[in-house]
């Protein structure tokens, strides 16, 4: 069997030049402008390192010293003596879950970040700034010497309400890094029939992965 | 297959071997991206250069270890490649222990950015949080490591990373895990993406 050489090199070039150009895409995908974030000049963005971590219902409740469901009518943004730019947004009760806020009351929720301030808009890579008209349920803590709350776990207590069923901000938000609980599709009924139950034990820690030089004991 | 190679002329056979070069070469390409895929995430932004950016730090007791530890870890990790001098005039990064009982965060880091390109970062480890939580020396400088991870170009992810976002709780980077975790190949990689050579 023999193999008509010039007709295989015919073949080849076309075939030399997709590979080529296949190699090259990749790199530019891979380290050009589309693998980065493409903002604009003199943009603000944040990122965050969040104290706690809750991967079910019944700890974040019991680490909650409120549970609400509520709309976003309103938000001031602020820097305060820390230099830190914060909102304080302003949520309609619309149904108690647990502790005191009653319904049709209005709440503060302290959020950092906030909309256009010194020319700049501050947001959290993995807490998006509250939507005006958006409705949330949020797991709360209070802070007495303010009268206001904030949002227990970042990303983890707080879920878009969206036709009676909540979401997880890693699924409202799937073009963020946002690593939270996931918890999504559960109806109201079933949140409020989850913070009561039992917390479940937290998962065994994995294995240390062979060989890792740890350097911190 | 060829039933007699050695009688492919030369320009055909450099055609082949050129065809065979860059199937490699897209082969290798394509499994770097899945590597970088499992390695580590991107913010989507990075430095100019890492070799010399002017940093500052404003802070006092444990949250000072704390910078002093995280920024002594990436230069040791980074083989050197990122290193920094002190310049409290105009910092490219500055580190600061600020004070909010409100935020439920340990540590943030707002960067500004001109394009692609970092201008400025302001890491902070937030004292409040870190002080009604006990929180230990090495959970700072855990805390610290993370937002310094941010400040050279790297986002979040799950499992077990010095980049996992949250410090405890059920599976947070230290608490559940008890130790740090080691992120040499990491940083490295963000180092290779924020290579001068790779300048806008």
């Amino acid at each position: 069997m023999s193999i008509d050489v010039s007709r295989a090199a015919r073949w080849a070039w076309p075939l030399v030049v997709v590979a080529a150009a296949t190699a090259v895409l990749t790199f530019w995908l891979m380290t050009g402008p589309l693998a980065r974030g493409g903002g604009s000049a003199n943009s603000a963005y944040a990122d965050a390192s969040w104290g706690d971590y809750y991967d079910n219902i019944p700890a974040m409740a019991a680490a909650s010293d409120a549970v609400v469901i509520g709309r976003v009518v309103a938000g001031r943004t602020s820097v305060n003596d820390q230099g830190i730019t914060h909102t304080d947004f302003e949520l309609q009760v619309q149904r108690t879950l647990k502790g005191a806020p009653t319904a049709n009351s209005s709440i503060v929720v302290y959020q950092t970040g906030g909309p256009a301030v010194n020319g700049y808009i501050t947001e959290i890579e993995d807490d998006p700034l509250f939507k005006k008209g958006a409705i949330y349920l949020l797991f709360l803590t209070y802070y007495a010497p303010k009268q206001q709350y904030s949002v227990i776990g970042g990303p983890d207590g707080r879920f878009v309400v969206d036709g009676g069923k909540i979401e997880a901000l890693s699924r409202a938000y799937p073009g963020r890094h946002i690593v939270d609980t996931g918890i999504s599709g559960l109806t109201i009924d079933q949140v409020v029939k989850a913070l009561s139950q039992p917390i479940p034990p937290s998962p065994t820690p994995p294995s240390l992965p062979t060989g890792s030089p740890l350097r911190h004991g | 297959m060829f039933a007699n190679p050695t009688s492919v002329p030369v320009s055909k056979r450099f055609a082949l071997a050129m065809l065979a070069s860059a199937l490699i070469g897209a082969g290798v390409a394509a499994l770097a991206v899945l590597q970088t895929a499992a390695a580590y995430n991107l913010n989507g932004y990075h430095w100019a250069y890492v070799s010399s950016l002017g940093k500052c730090i404003v802070a006092n007791g444990d949250e000072l270890t704390a910078f002093n530890g995280a920024i002594s870890d990436w230069w040791y990790d980074t083989g050197g490649q990122f290193d920094t001098y002190y310049n409290c005039t105009n910092p490219e990064m500055e580190f600061t222990s600020i004070f909010d009982p409100q935020a439920q965060w340990d540590g943030y880091t707002p960067h500004t950015v001109s394009g692609s390109l970092y201008v400025h970062t302001d890491s902070q480890v937030n004292a409040a949080f870190a002080q009604s939580h006990s929180y230990s020396e090495q959970e700072i400088q855990s805390v610290a490591a993370h937002e310094l991870g941010h400040a050279l170009g790297l986002a979040h992810q799950s499992g077990y990373a010095i980049m996992n976002p949250y410090t405890c709780g059920a599976t947070g980077r230290f608490c559940y895990y008890t130790i740090w975790v080691q992120y040499r190949t990491t940083s490295m990689d963000s180092m290779r993406s924020t290579s001068p050579s790779e300048e806008d």
